[in-house]
């Protein structure tokens, strides 16, 4: 995925200033900044939730931020899962069924077991035991790690994540930093937005976000 | 989208947000039980109205009285109108029945029969016109010029009890059917009044052999009408006349005139009083009439679907605002749906089958109640009504079954149709956005 001269701007208000920015694959990414700095922004935009003003994003060199609204929708269905802070689980589904959602619209996998797939994921989480629990029985981490789970249900290239440990201890932090440095090994991208320096040493690449300009911080820390 | 996990999704949210699902599926239940009862209710009264009532002769009855010096002139009236119109199937004079008391009445009752009262009934020559051989239901007619048979009703309660007046719970019906070959003594009597009471005076019997049975539900009533051949009768009457001094003698001339079809009832009756404008003292009555039941018909209709329609509007109403509520409640829900690729075909798909799965769990429970209710009407009533009205097949009525799944179906969609738009055009990224203080 490639970022080219990207600017976001809400009237007069640039969210997002001339942000170019290649995504190289089995890499893992932390963007830093300050609130407000745009992060959730760019992400969005790299997600195809969000549209920028001016720039293109391009994802296998075809320009893909002027799509339709549907064609977007199967771009992050097949090549972008998602990872929020607040993990956004559904409620009333069990762990695995969460785990299903992204699956049950994908065609590709119409004759497959996705309920199979599903525990399979959730088991290599470390989360066997947990399956048929619902979200309201899981801890925190657990939540998070069933969101991971979710977010990696149709194998997708890219793993965007939006301060996933924000609300998680510092034990659990670590526990989700290994799972998604260990995704980033497997050939995909790991774009991690957050405030926690606890980030810093899993990431291959870091920046940093201010006032809408993306900055290099430094790599390989 | 396979159908398994719509199903999926759909099971689980409604699960999760079951009160609110309840609350709403009550009000549109009540509503619905409401129009299918009372639409089932006049449906089934209607079809045995149709069935039964409107073919019995007694609705198609119109008696006209008068003093016995006009009776020239009014059958000569009557025989004229009933040429030019054709809606006047038959006249007759009512001939002179009589009261009868079967002796032994204990031997053909059943049990539980209540033996210190003897059977009365009325008796009607063959020839009346009031019943004919269409309603026989068993065994065979009276062949002209026959002597002492008769012919019973199919079943018959003792005592004369009218179906239609009374719902005495406590009769037992005789089956003529079995009666069929037996030989039954009756007797009749003269009568005298004794001040202001008429008491039996003499006592004659007379036996006849039971060779048929006739349709007596049909015609409209219950009570133990006998039907003998006319020259009995009149042997009968003519001896009660001869021992009975001036109170069978009757000053009076009445007239049945049979019409073709209830609906052609009116129209006649008003051809009548026309003709008893112009005799002294003539009088025109309809003998029997649909009247109370179709009135009773019409007003369950149309309550029931006022009310029913009404409830529906509220609940439409309701529904449409904790729908708004509910979907509001779910931008998370949705927003997850939207950012991992599902398009708004799948989102309807989701939530359209969540009003569909309650609106039709509603509707078949609605049904099933209704229906319910029907089967517990029917039995209450072969338990405890009289036979005419056990007659009555209770139903449900099929375009009332559709009338309430439209209804059920328009109140969903609108109540839902907000909901549902909002949910559309909500945005992942606005969805999802966490705000920081
Ligand atoms: N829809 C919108 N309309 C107007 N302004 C917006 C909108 N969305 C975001 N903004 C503004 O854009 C700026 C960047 O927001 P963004 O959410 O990207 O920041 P962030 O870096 O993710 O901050 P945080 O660390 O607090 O999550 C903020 O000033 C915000 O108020
Ligand atoms: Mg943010």
């Amino acid at each position: 995925m490639e970022l080219q001269r990207i600017t976001k701007k809400y009237g007069d208000i640039v969210v997002n200033k001339d942000i170019s920015l290649n995504l190289e694959m089995g890499k893992f990414y932390v963007i830093r900044g300050h609130s407000g700095a745009g992060k959730t922004t760019l992400l969005n935009i790299m997600g195809l939730l969000d549209v920028p003003t001016q720039g293109k994003v391009l994802l296998d060199n075809q320009e893909v931020n002027k799509l339709p609204e549907r064609d977007k929708a199967d771009m992050r269905m097949k090549n972008i899962g998602f990872i929020f802070q607040e993990f956004y689980l559904n409620e009333a589904l069990k762990a695995y069924e969460n785990v299903m959602i992204p699956m049950i619209i994908n065609p590709s996998l119409h004759k497959t077991d996705i309920k199979a797939k599903s525990c399979g994921i959730l088991d290599e989480l470390g989360l066997g035991q947990r399956v048929h629990h619902y979200p309201g029985e899981l801890s925190g981490g657990e939540k998070q790690r069933v969101a991971i789970g979710r977010a990696l249900a149709n194998d997708p290239r890219y793993l965007l994540a939006d301060e996933p440990t924000g609300n998680l201890d510092r034990k659990n932090e670590v526990k989700i930093l290994e799972i998604l440095k260990n995704i980033a090994e497997r050939e995909k991208t790991v774009v991690v937005v957050t405030h926690s320096e606890g980030v810093l040493e899993y990431a291959d690449h870091v920046y940093m976000m201010d006032e809408g300009s993306l900055m290099s911080y430094g790599t390989e820390i | 989208m396979e159908q398994k996990y719509r199903w999926l999704l759909v099971r689980r949210n409604l699960r999760a947000k079951r009160r609110t699902w309840l609350k709403n599926m009550l009000l549109m239940l009540v509503a619905c039980v409401l129009i299918l009862v009372t639409g089932g209710l006049a449906y089934s009264i209607d079809l045995f109205m149709t069935d039964y009532l409107l073919g019995a002769p007694w609705l198609r009855d119109l008696r006209v009285d008068a003093f016995i010096e006009d009776k020239d002139r009014v059958l000569e009236a009557l025989n004229g109108l009933a040429e030019e119109n054709s809606h006047i199937k038959d006249i007759f004079e009512q001939n002179p029945g009589a009261t009868c008391e079967v002796a032994d009445a204990e031997k053909y009752g059943k049990m539980g029969f209540d033996m210190s009262d003897p059977w009365y009934g009325y008796i009607v020559p063959e020839s009346d016109g009031y019943l004919d051989d269409r309603y026989l239901s068993g065994g065979r007619w009276i062949e002209r010029g026959e002597r002492n048979v008769g012919l019973l009703p199919e079943y018959f309660t003792m005592n004369l009890t009218g179906d239609m007046q009374d719902w005495n719970t406590r009769l037992t019906y005789v089956d003529g059917e079995k009666l069929i070959g037996e030989r039954i003594s009756l007797r009749y009597y003269t009568y005298r009044i004794m001040g202001d009471e008429l008491v039996k005076d003499r006592e004659f019997t007379y036996e006849f052999d039971v060779i048929g049975t006739y349709h007596n539900l049909k015609a409209g009533q219950d009570s133990g009408t006998v039907i003998f051949p006319d020259d009995d009768i009149r042997e009968m009457t003519e001896n009660v006349e001869r021992n009975t001094e001036g109170i069978t003698k009757d000053l009076g001339v009445h007239y049945h005139v049979m019409v073709d079809a209830v609906e052609n009832m009116e129209s006649v009756k008003q051809q009548l009083l026309e003709i008893a404008r112009d005799i002294s003292n003539a009088r025109v009555t309809p003998v029997g009439g649909p009247g109370s039941l179709e009135i009773l018909s019409d007003l369950l209709k149309s309550v029931g679907i006022v009310i029913g329609i009404a409830l529906f509007v509220i609940e439409g109403l309701i529904l449409a605002t904790t729908f708004y509520h509910q979907i509001h409640d779910r931008t998370k829900e949705i927003g997850v749906y939207k950012a991992v690729g599902y398009r708004n075909h799948h989102i309807i798909s989701i939530v359209s089958g969540e009003i569909m799965a309650a609106g039709i769990i509603t509707f078949a429970l609605s049904v099933m109640i209704s229906g319910g209710f029907m089967l517990c009407l029917s039995m209450i009533l072969k338990w405890k009504a009289t036979l005419l009205l056990t007659q009555i097949q209770f139903a449900l009525s099929g375009s009332h079954l559709l009338l309430g799944l439209v209804l059920s179906a328009t109140v969903m969609v609108l109540g839902s149709a907000g909901g549902l738009i909002q949910a559309l055009r909500l945005e992942a990224k606005e969805a999802l956005v966490v705000r920081r203080k």
